[in-house]
């Protein structure tokens, strides 16, 4: 009988260990959820307020970004809270060196370590296309022959492959390019997360000056992509990305001619009037109207 | 005295297992849809706010009543802050509170100037008494405390 008694008592105390257990990852997976949404979000108004303020100065957009989280968190500005902030992007991107497709550079732009990650496309069950995430080049791999071809860019390789007897839609992979990228950050960073530690080299982030250089503008535009983890307890597996596209602002200019204030597009302003010392920049025409300027139509194309 | 034992155990784990294990998710699940519609609202609002360029006492209505919807006891603080640029570095300077009475000194409508931040700040002031004694039980839930911050666009 005492074997018993001694026996459902056990049972009993696990029994509660395993609900108390499963009361607290559900918190936690709760804790998680929300955390991972609103670091986004706030990585994502951060990321918009940083290209918004970029003027040509790598420092300014990223103080601008830190300061925007700083703000985000409640916390206080000090420099020791923006290198947190700084070092939370550091730790985020990171890809453990057992995985085969996640590396295949890694530069050094101004101090900051930049690794960029291939795109492998799966063309069909046995033809696989790779692509630079942010460049031009690009190999072609057929299973079924082992075959391996290199060229410099789609066109090249879709030429190539026709004398081969080969059609490729390129168009079909250009438009995928995007969606595979983030696709492959995504799979670098579940690889990632498994390995992840703090004596490894990670990744930054794209400093956005470079980004024309690296040959990122064919395919984005300008854009800034911040990968971000909580920085709030570095235990937490909350991870975010962000992306921004930056949409170039048309300026209306508002200048004097023959003592009238016109204002038109940058492109139609009368040359010899385009740069003189009166001349004013608005955000829309509705600005410029405000400001007594009147359309210039006699110039508008 | 083992008997007494097993039927403390046995009492213990009926209540645990048939009682507080349900409600205690349910809360949870609850409390946490909760805190997302409260997010949710936030960002519809400032999306909303960052591209018009302006506060008006009805902007001001309906964030207050979206986040009452929540079910949560909520207080808002919206505030404006000022990008300040030099060589040197970026600091973001607070320029004031946006309320009913900074409304009505602005007479309706306060304008947000380019590149200038608003930051909404929502903080959870009171609590259901099941919050409560999960909170002092076995600290589950705690009050709601968030802020979101935009540039103007």
């Amino acid at each position: 009988m005492k074997v018993w008694s001694a026996l459902f008592n056990v049972v009993a105390l696990v029994l509660i260990t395993i609900w108390l257990s499963i009361t607290l990852t559900m918190q936690d997976r709760y804790d998680d959820a929300y955390a991972s949404i609103a670091l986004k979000l706030k990585t994502e108004y951060a990321t918009e307020a940083a290209i918004y303020t970029y003027v040509g100065n790598n420092v300014f957009w990223v103080d601008t970004y830190a300061a925007m989280m700083c703000n985000g968190y409640r916390m206080q500005d000090s420099q020791l809270n923006r290198d947190r902030v700084i070092d939370s992007i550091d730790a985020a991107i990171f890809v453990s060196n057992s995985s085969v497709e996640a590396l295949r550079k890694n530069r050094n732009l101004n101090g900051y370590s930049v690794q960029l990650i291939p795109i492998a496309y799966d063309y069909s069950p046995t033809e696989k296309v790779m692509m630079d995430a942010f460049g031009d080049k690009v190999k072609y791999y057929r299973s079924t022959d082992k075959t391996l071809i290199e060229a410099s860019n789609l066109d090249e390789l879709q030429y190539i492959l026709c004398g081969l007897g080969t059609y490729i839609n390129v168009d079909d992979l250009k438009a995928n390019k995007r969606v595979e990228l983030a696709r492959a950050i995504n799979r670098a960073l579940l690889t990632s997360y498994v390995g992840m530690n703090d004596t490894v080299q990670r990744t930054a982030y794209i400093p956005v000056d470079k980004m024309e250089e690296l040959g990122i503008n064919n395919v984005f535009g300008k854009t800034l992509i911040i990968i971000q983890k909580d920085f709030r307890k570095w235990d937490d597996r909350t991870i975010t990305t962000a992306g921004y596209e930056k949409v170039e602002r048309e300026w209306i200019v508002g200048f004097i001619e023959n003592g009238i204030k016109y204002y038109c597009k940058p492109d139609e302003v009368p040359a010899g009037i385009s740069n003189a010392p009166g001349n004013k920049l608005f955000k829309d025409i509705y600005e410029a109207a405000a400001a007594g300027y009147v359309p210039a139509t006699h110039h508008f194309k | 005295m083992t008997d007494f034992l097993n039927k403390i155990l046995t009492l213990i784990l009926a209540v645990v297992m048939l009682i507080l294990g349900p409600l205690n998710m349910s809360n949870m699940y609850y409390r946490h849809t909760q805190k997302m519609h409260a997010l949710d609202n936030m960002r519809i609002w400032l999306d909303g706010v960052a591209d018009k360029g302006s506060i008006t006492v009805k902007d001001l209505d309906d964030l207050n009543e979206k986040l009452a919807a929540t079910g949560m006891v909520i207080k808002t603080k919206i505030e404006e802050f000022r990008l300040l640029a030099d060589q040197e570095s970026v600091v973001l300077a607070k320029q004031c509170n946006i309320d009913y009475n900074r409304l009505r000194v602005d007479g309706g409508v306060h304008i947000i100037n380019s590149t200038n931040v608003i930051r909404v700040t929502v903080k959870e002031v009171a609590e259901g008494s099941a919050s409560r004694l999960w909170r002092s039980l076995i600290g589950t839930v705690d009050l709601f405390e968030d802020s979101l911050p935009v540039m103007r666009r």
